[in-house]
């Protein structure tokens, strides 16, 4: 058996931004019972990430209260190694190619709504896409909050994309920071990617990233032809090259995308 | 210029999969590689053995132009065992499998050998294996092969028909990850109490701490805008319809499109063109995961760029790369008026450039050179790309 600190690490979930997530049992002290949660152990040691720093970030998003957001257990460090500990969804991410329509839009609708509130409080989430997008029994919940803003600290002006540019709206590839906005282009992105199984870019996405930064600046993007006409109006409405003439809000996106369910 | 790097012996290649896929199988020592192109350079290169630096070295073969074939490389050595894939292939260790998600032109990561020995290439649109032959050395037509590790024997004995581990067609876990291979697990194999732990739950069951949220704006907000307009660089330009400044000599503002030859020209009584006004980010880094670096000021790159006395005096900005090949203070970029240059700072192991395609031109110490649009800039093991947005044109 291997623990990461108190936690016994039981089978490895799969990579995620920064760090390896892992399905564990949690030890007694959090009276968890047998009840399994998920670890993400990150690659980075604590020299470089100081502990605090995780802990201070970790915890105000995890004070923005939403059934939307994912639920954060704690935040630790042990011999150098840091990580932390969230709810484990065993259905896994919105990234499966077996779900029905009507779970993947309220799944959707869940983590529009979880970005409202993170939007309400101030924050961007950075990095929406289908893996961020955990399922639950009655729609989703918004995982990996603010990671992208903690782990890459004010060394690059431009915190980017992090993963895939897929998701990176035009004015976050130019370098600026991502925004309540650029939020609204990803999860208009992710509608697509769901709904169609292809990128916005088609079937050949960019293969580096110089031609990538030239479809994404470029708006080169193109809706596949699979697209119901308002999934394909709610889509494009997220995908105006100016952030200003975006669909203002996230609930507005869930607002949508439910009547289009009804 | 060898590929024998490893001690670690390798006891037979069982296959080299006479598959339908079209490509080619190559073993030398303790590497074995699938390409799919079979005339493709990367397969000489393969065959006569990878350098000590394989990643500078398959990058060079790559971009050398043309279309680059998807392929499959896994190379053992002490430390692990090195993994290279680009596009419809995979490389399957110990049932673990690495595929490339498209960001990069390949992707690479050390991996420790597997317990079982068993290490695997192949191409996805690759039939199943028609026989399992001894490869021995050298190159011939296939779409896949695996090798076994000597001490793997155990795991062999009765295990070489043909359905031997190679790597599935992808499996659907694994498709979109840029490295699907499972890590040794971190920690260790006795439970202890976490050093620093805090947790989030108590926290969160407070109601007052719902106000506190809005305030979180401050910690993730950016910190670069502070430093804001007022202290901006000034440069003479023109305006577009929209107010951006834009290089006097541009045709189309560059963040709006707008048709700058529709715009009146303002001559100034001195013959100068144009107004004065905060110079714009004149561009972007690319960086090797995709991300985005804003050119706002000259900026110094390097592994510890905060010791340059630019930074430090908070005149110059700083890209660090936290790589061995990549001196303390490697190099320049150097914003002056609209214009964008790369000066090497004298690094350990030299700076390059290459229009795309192009073989790369090492830049001599501390000479400047002029960054066009769309510039591979290669320093130690990293490669990033200059993308201007409001520099001045390139002829």
């Amino acid at each position: 058996m291997t623990y990461l600190a108190d936690y016994e690490l039981l089978e490895w979930l799969g990579p995620g931004n920064h760090g390896d997530w892992w399905l564990a049992r949690p030890p007694e002290r959090l009276g968890h019972g047998d009840e399994r949660v998920a670890v993400k152990a990150l690659w980075r040691d604590a020299s470089e990430l100081d502990f605090e720093r995780m802990a201070r970030e970790l915890r105000l998003l995890s004070m923005v209260q939403s059934p939307h957001l994912v639920h954060l257990i704690e935040a630790g460090e042990s011999d150098g190694r840091l990580f932390y500990v969230r709810t484990h969804h065993p259905d896994g991410s919105l990234d499966r190619d077996d779900l029905a329509t009507d779970r993947q839009r309220a799944a959707l609708v869940g983590a529009a709504r979880g970005a409202q509130a993170l939007h309400d409080a101030g924050i961007a989430h950075r990095d929406i896409k289908p893996e961020n997008v955990l399922l639950t029994a009655t729609g989703a919940v918004l995982s990996e909050l603010g990671l992208a803003q903690l782990v890459d600290p004010g060394m690059t002006t431009g915190i980017g994309p992090v993963g895939a540019i897929e998701y990176v709206a035009p004015e976050v590839a130019l370098g600026e920071r991502g925004s309540a906005s650029s939020d609204i282009w990803a999860l208009g992105v992710t509608l697509h990617r769901v709904l169609c199984g292809v990128s916005i870019y088609g079937p050949h996405p960019p293969e580096n990233v110089l031609e990538g930064f030239r479809r994404v600046t470029g708006g080169q993007w193109e809706l596949s032809s699979d697209l119901a006409l308002a999934d394909r109006e709610l889509v494009a409405s997220c995908l105006n090259q100016n952030p200003a003439e975006r669909l203002p809000s996230a609930s507005a996106f869930a607002d949508r995308l439910e009547g289009v369910t009804s | 210029m060898s590929d024998h790097a490893s001690t670690s012996p390798v006891s037979t290649v069982v296959s080299a999969a006479g598959a339908s896929g079209g490509g080619a199988v190559i073993r030398r020592g303790a590497t074995i590689a699938v390409v799919a192109q079979p005339d493709h350079p990367l397969v000489s290169a393969t065959a006569r053995g990878l350098s000590d630096d394989p990643m500078t070295e398959i990058r060079a073969v790559v971009d050398r132009g043309g279309d680059i074939p998807a392929f499959a490389i896994a190379r053992v050595l002490d430390e692990g065992v090195q993994l290279f894939v680009r596009g419809g292939a995979a490389v399957a260790v110990g049932g673990l499998t690495l595929r490339h998600d498209g960001s990069n032109p390949f992707v690479s990561q050390m991996v420790r050998v597997p317990d079982n020995g068993r290490i695997a290439v192949r191409l996805d649109d690759a039939g199943p294996p028609l026989a399992w032959t001894d490869l021995g050395e050298g190159v011939v037509l296939g779409g896949g092969a695996e090798m076994v590790l000597a001490g793997a024997q155990a795991g062999l004995a009765g295990g070489t028909d043909s359905t031997a581990p190679m790597p599935a067609p992808r499996p659907a876990e694994v498709a979109n990850a840029a490295a699907a291979v499972a890590p040794a697990p971190p920690g260790s194999d006795e439970p202890k109490a976490p050093a620093k732990v805090i947790s989030f739950e108590t926290d969160a069951a407070t109601p007052a701490a719902a106000p506190a949220a809005a305030g979180a704006s401050a910690p993730v907000a950016d910190t670069h805008d502070a430093a804001g307009e007022s202290d901006a660089v000034q440069v003479r330009g023109l305006r577009c319809q929209r107010g951006h400044l834009v290089h006097p000599s541009a045709r189309l503002c560059p963040l709006c499109g707008d048709n700058m030859q529709n715009n009146s020209v303002i001559v100034n009584a001195d013959g100068s063109i144009g107004v004065l006004g905060p110079r714009p980010p004149l561009g972007v880094l690319i960086l090797p995961d995709g991300r985005s670096f804003q050119l706002n000021r000259t900026t110094v790159i390097g592994r510890q760029p905060d010791l340059d006395d630019a930074v430090r005096n908070g005149q110059a900005d700083a890209l660090l790369f936290d790589e061995p090949t990549v001196s303390r203070a490697h190099a320049r970029v150097v914003l002056d008026d609209w214009n964008v240059s790369l000066v090497d700072l004298g690094s350990a192991n030299g700076t390059a450039v290459a229009a795309s395609g192009n073989a790369p031109t090492r830049l001599a110490a501390n000479q400047p050179v002029a960054l066009q649009g769309g510039t591979y800039i290669y320093f130690g093991s990293i490669q990033i790309v200059f993308q201007p947005t409001s520099a001045a044109p390139t002829p």
